[in-house]
């Protein structure tokens, strides 16, 4: 296979055998002058962060957790959704690259699913000075060739092996995100109205059609049909509104 | 760059005029003002003091600040204690909408509270915003005097979230 080369993004790369978090490790060496796109790679993570308690399933050297460094200060504050955008549409390339065929889609905002079962997860964390984006630790935990889960998380949890009977290599994997991801920030920092969105939207599960959703608490019916700048999921309801929500006023049935 | 002195008073004059928004801008320089208007049945009550907005966020030629120090003035403001009228304060703003974190976990000691002295560059609190997670850094040396919102609230852009008192 190609393998395409990222200019910067990757470049320096970090690898340990076992970090508690890389995204925790990236955040320690941010002030130490590290260059933009610096890669830290753990091949076993012990404490990968996921939302609250939801800490990341690893099995080690079967699953890939990796950091990069980004500085993306050209982001106006109000646009820094587009970070999730830009990460989440290349992971969905990356994946689409080994595997044309597969069915990957960004669940809203950032998990990625393969046949509704999550395969990667992306911590995003962020540092602000004087009212300004100052640095971006883009977080990727992806079940590449892991061959099990704990039983309560078959329904909800896969890998790239279990979905496609194929081992992956880790590092062509990361080379060919890493350019892809390139490619989409100096996209966005060259042309900030370049239609990101509009291919994020186009990989959203669910993205335009009729589904099932919880909010005020009842179930009902509603349509995605977009995000807002702030990344608010826009649904249209059967009675003809359009519906904005935040992250813990929606669940997907 | 213009003094102080001529911020003031653009910031008077704002204040007993009509407008909501002033913006000027010069060679390398530009200010933005933005006022909230009271609720149209309270039009008699003193105005909540003018608050300056932050900077552009094009490079510039000197430190964007979030929000200049401001004098509380006499007829301050609500939201800031009189008591600390004449002080040196500064109000921390939010960069962004989403949800405020006082610490980086439930389990964990928050960043800073009431009294504590901060430095520049140190960790304030953390904004959430969809899943992205924003630490926030003082930009100013000084003391908290004031916490202004609760944590894990939800905050506009803007919105004041310190009080500091400059060193």
């Amino acid at each position: 296979m190609k393998q395409p080369s990222a200019l910067f993004l990757g470049n320096t790369r970090m690898e340990f055998e076992s970090l508690d978090s890389t995204n925790r490790y990236a955040r320690s060496i941010l002030d130490s002058g590290t260059p933009e796109g610096t890669l830290i790679l753990a091949h076993n993570q012990t404490a990968g962060k996921g939302l609250a308690s939801n800490t990341w399933y690893a099995q080690p050297h079967k699953n890939l957790s990796f950091s990069l460094i980004l500085y993306p200060r050209h982001l106006p504050g109000n646009q820094i959704f587009l970070l999730t955008c830009m990460v989440s549409l290349a992971m969905v390339k990356t994946v689409k690259n080994f595997f044309p065929e597969i069915p990957v889609q960004i669940k809203w905002p950032n998990d990625i699913l393969i046949n509704g079962k999550k395969i990667c997860g992306i911590l995003i964390e962020n540092t602000w000075k004087s009212n300004q984006l100052h640095t971006s630790i883009i977080g990727i935990g992806v079940n590449l060739n892991t061959t099990e889960f704990p039983e309560e998380l078959q329904a909800k949890a896969s890998s790239l092996f279990l979905e496609t009977s194929q081992e992956t290599d880790s590092n062509a994997f990361i080379n060919v995100f890493c350019s892809i991801l390139e490619a989409l920030y100096l996209q966005n920092r060259n042309n900030p109205r370049s239609d990101l969105k509009q291919h994020y939207l186009g990989a959203l599960w669910k993205y335009q059609e009729w589904s099932r959703f919880e909010w005020d608490g009842a179930i009902q019916d509603g349509m995605i049909i977009g995000v807002d700048t702030g990344g608010k999921l826009a649904i249209q309801t059967r009675e003809n509104a359009v519906k904005y929500f935040d992250l813990k006023e929606i669940v997907y049935h | 760059m213009m003094d102080f002195k001529s911020i003031q008073e653009i910031l008077r004059f704002v204040s007993k005029s009509e407008l909501t928004e002033v913006e000027i801008e010069q060679k390398d320089f530009k200010l933005k003002v933005k006022r909230q208007l009271p609720d149209v049945h309270m039009v008699q009550a003193p105005y909540a003091a003018p608050a300056l907005m932050q900077a552009p966020m094009q490079a510039m030629p000197m430190p964007a600040p979030v929000s200049a120090p401001v004098s509380a003035p006499a007829a301050g403001d609500s939201t800031s204690a009189s008591a600390e009228s004449g002080k040196n304060l500064f109000e921390y703003r939010s960069p962004i909408i989403g949800t405020f974190y006082r610490a980086s976990g439930p389990d964990k000691d928050v960043f800073v509270k009431v009294g504590d002295t901060v430095r520049k560059g140190q960790v304030l609190c953390i904004i959430e915003a969809m899943k992205l997670f924003n630490e926030i850094e003082s930009e100013v040396e000084g003391k908290i005097v004031k916490i202004l919102v609760e944590n894990s609230q939800p905050v506009e852009y803007d919105q004041p979230l310190f009080l500091i008192e400059l060193s």
